[in-house]
C-alpha cells in the first residue's frame, strides 16, 4: 500500500469520526431526587398524577409505602437545566386516607418558558394489597404484583402490567396496554391504543376503538367480552374448542380455525353472527362484537 | 430647688401624648381599697375573740396517730398523687410518640444529582402549521358538502378529526411545557399520519 492510499484512508477515517461526533450532543442532566416513606394503613390508596412521567409501581412485604421521585431537566448547558428544574413542581402528601403524588410544570407569569427537556420518574413500592390509582399524560408505566385494586387513566402512555389481580380498571388513549398474569374483574376502555394480553384469569370486559388487540385466552378466564370498533382483534388460545363463542362482525370479517364447527346465525353483506357451544357442561364464554374491523380466532402455537 | 428651665419643661410636658386609663383600672382600684379596709377590720377584731385551750388528750391522740405506719387504703398524700400523675403523663407522652413514629410520614429528603447524557441530534423544526391551511380548507368543504352529509361516516369522520386535533393540541402544549422531546415529536408524527388518513377519507366523500 503506497503512502497516498494510507493518507486517503486516514483522511476518510478522520472525517468519518468527525461526522459521527457532529451527530450527537452532550446534555447536562440535573436530577432532583426525592424520597419519602409513608406508613400504610388498611384503607389507604396511592393516587398518582404524572405528567411526562415514567412510573414504576412494585410491591413488597413491608407495611410501608416508599416513594422515590426524580425530577429531571436536560439541556446542553448545566446552568439552563438547573434554572428550568425549578419549574417542575411536585406533591407527595398524605391527605385523609389518600397519598397524593403529583408532578406538574409551573412557570411564573412573565418568566420565559423552560428550554430544557423536562420529565419525571417515580418508583413507588407499596404493600401488594394497597389500592393504586395512576393517571399519567405522556410517558410509560410499569406495574408489578398488586392484588387488590388498580385503576389507570393514561394518555399517550404505554403501560406494562405483570401479575395484577383484583379490581382492575384501565382507561387508555393514544397509549398501549401490555399485560401478563392479569386477573380478577378486569375492565378496559381504550381509544387509539393497542392491547396485548396473556395468561389471564377471571372476568374481562374490553371496549376498544381504533387499535389492534391481541388476546391470549387461557382456560382460567370465566368471561371475555370484547366490543371493538375500527379495531382488529386476534384471539389466541391453546384449545379453541373449549370455549363458548358468540361472535358478531359488522362490516368486518371473522376468521375461525377449520375444526371449529360453528353455527352461522346470520350472514348478510354487512353483518355476520356466529355461535359455538362446546360439548361440556361448564365452559368460559367469549363474546365479541366488532365493527369496521376483523376478527381472527387462532389456536395458540407458541408462547407469546 | 429652683428650676431654671421651667417654661421649657412645661412646654415639653404639654407635648407629651395623653392616654386615658381603661375603665377596668378604676374597678380594680376600688376592689383593692375594699380589701384593704376589710383587712383592717379583721386585724382590729382578732384581739376581741375569746381564747380556748384544747384538752391534753387531743395532742396525745394526734401524736399516737403520727407514730403509726401508713395503712394501705388510706388516702394517698399529695406527693404520691403528684408522682402517680407524673408517671401517667410519661406513659401518655410515650404512647403519643410511638403513635407519631408509626403513622407520621418520613421527612422528605432530596438530593441534586448531576450527570451527562449523549443524545443523537434530531430535527427540532416541527413545521406543525405548514399543512394546517390545506387541512382547514378540506374540512370546510367536507362540512358543507351535501353529498358528504348523506354518508353514514360523515359524523364519525368529523368526530375522529376533532379527537385527533385535540390530541395534537395536547401534545403541542406538552412540548411548550416540557421541551422538545423526541418521543412527543414521534407521537405528533403518528397523529399527523392519522389526521392525513381522515382528511383523505373526507376528500373522497365530497
Amino acid at each position: 500500500m503506497n503512502r497516498s492510499k494510507v493518507s486517503i484512508i486516514f483522511f476518510l477515517f478522520l472525517t468519518g469520526c468527525l461526522s459521527l461526533h457532529a451527530q450527537t450532543t452532550t446534555l447536562q442532566v440535573v436530577t432532583k431526587q426525592i424520597e419519602k416513606t409513608f406508613p400504610y394503613k388498611k384503607d389507604y390508596e396511592v393516587n398518582i398524577e404524572g405528567e411526562k412521567a415514567e412510573v414504576v409501581i412494585e410491591s413488597w412485604a413491608k407495611n410501608e409505602i416508599k416513594v422515590e421521585m426524580d425530577l429531571i431537566a436536560k439541556h446542553p448547558t448545566k446552568k439552563q437545566a438547573e434554572k428550568d428544574l425549578v419549574y417542575i413542581k411536585h406533591q407527595a402528601e398524605l391527605e385523609k386516607n389518600k397519598i397524593y403524588l403529583r408532578n406538574y410544570i409551573s412557570v411564573p407569569e412573565g418568566s420565559p418558558k423552560p428550554e430544557s427537556s423536562l420529565s419525571a420518574r417515580y418508583t413507588i413500592t407499596v404493600p401488594e394489597n394497597c389500592p393504586v390509582y395512576l393517571k399519567n399524560q405522556m410517558g410509560e408505566a410499569t406495574v408489578n404484583n398488586l392484588s387488590n385494586r388498580f385503576r389507570f387513566n393514561g394518555k399517550f402512555t404505554k403501560i406494562d402490567l405483570f401479575n395484577v389481580q383484583g379490581m382492575v380498571d384501565l382507561n387508555s388513549r393514544f397509549g398501549d396496554i401490555f399485560g401478563r398474569q392479569i386477573g380478577g374483574n378486569v375492565n378496559i376502555y381504550s381509544r387509539r391504543s393497542d392491547i396485548n394480553l396473556a395468561e389471564l384469569n377471571g372476568s374481562f370486559n374490553i371496549e376498544a376503538y381504533y387499535g389492534v388487540m391481541e388476546v391470549f385466552a387461557s382456560k382460567d378466564i370465566t368471561d371475555l367480552n370484547i366490543t371493538a370498533n375500527h379495531t382488529d382483534v386476534f384471539l389466541y388460545n391453546a384449545n379453541p374448542q373449549s370455549f363458548g363463542y358468540a361472535l358478531t362482525a359488522n362490516n368486518g370479517k371473522i376468521n375461525l380455525p377449520n375444526n371449529l364447527n360453528v353455527d352461522l346465525l346470520e350472514s348478510t353483506t354487512d353483518q355476520k353472527k356466529i355461535q359455538f357451544k362446546p360439548d361440556q357442561e361448564y365452559y368460559p364464554n367469549i363474546t365479541i362484537s366488532i365493527s369496521f374491523g376483523n376478527l381472527q380466532v387462532e389456536k395458540e402455537k407458541k408462547k407469546p | 430647688m429652683q428650676e431654671l428651665n421651667r417654661e421649657i419643661l412645661q412646654e415639653a410636658i404639654s407635648k407629651l401624648p395623653k392616654y386615658e386609663a381603661p375603665p377596668s383600672i378604676w374597678s380594680n382600684i376600688e376592689e383593692a381599697l375594699i380589701a384593704e379596709e376589710q383587712d383592717q377590720q379583721i386585724t382590729a377584731t382578732i384581739p376581741q375573740l375569746p381564747s380556748y385551750k384544747a384538752p391534753a388528750s387531743i395532742w396525745e391522740n394526734i401524736e399516737s396517730t403520727l407514730d403509726k405506719a401508713p395503712v394501705s387504703g388510706n388516702r394517698p398524700t399529695l406527693f404520691i398523687r403528684l408522682g402517680r400523675l407524673a408517671v401517667a403523663a410519661s406513659f401518655l407522652g410515650f404512647a403519643i410518640w410511638i403513635g407519631w413514629q408509626q403513622f407520621a410520614p418520613s421527612q422528605e429528603d432530596y438530593a441534586i444529582v448531576y450527570t451527562e447524557e449523549e443524545v443523537s441530534d434530531f430535527n427540532y423544526e416541527l413545521n406543525l402549521e405548514e399543512d394546517e391551511a390545506a387541512f382547514s380548507t378540506m374540512l370546510t368543504h367536507f362540512k358543507t358538502s351535501i353529498v358528504a352529509q348523506q354518508h353514514e361516516e360523515y359524523n364519525t369522520l368529523l368526530a375522529e378529526y376533532e379527537e385527533l386535533n385535540d390530541a395534537k393540541k395536547e401534545l403541542t402544549e406538552m412540548i411548550d411545557n416540557y421541551g422538545k422531546d423526541p418521543n412527543i415529536i414521534s407521537q405528533i408524527s403518528d397523529l399527523e399520519h392519522e389526521r392525513t388518513k381522515v382528511i383523505k377519507k373526507m376528500a373522497a366523500l365530497i
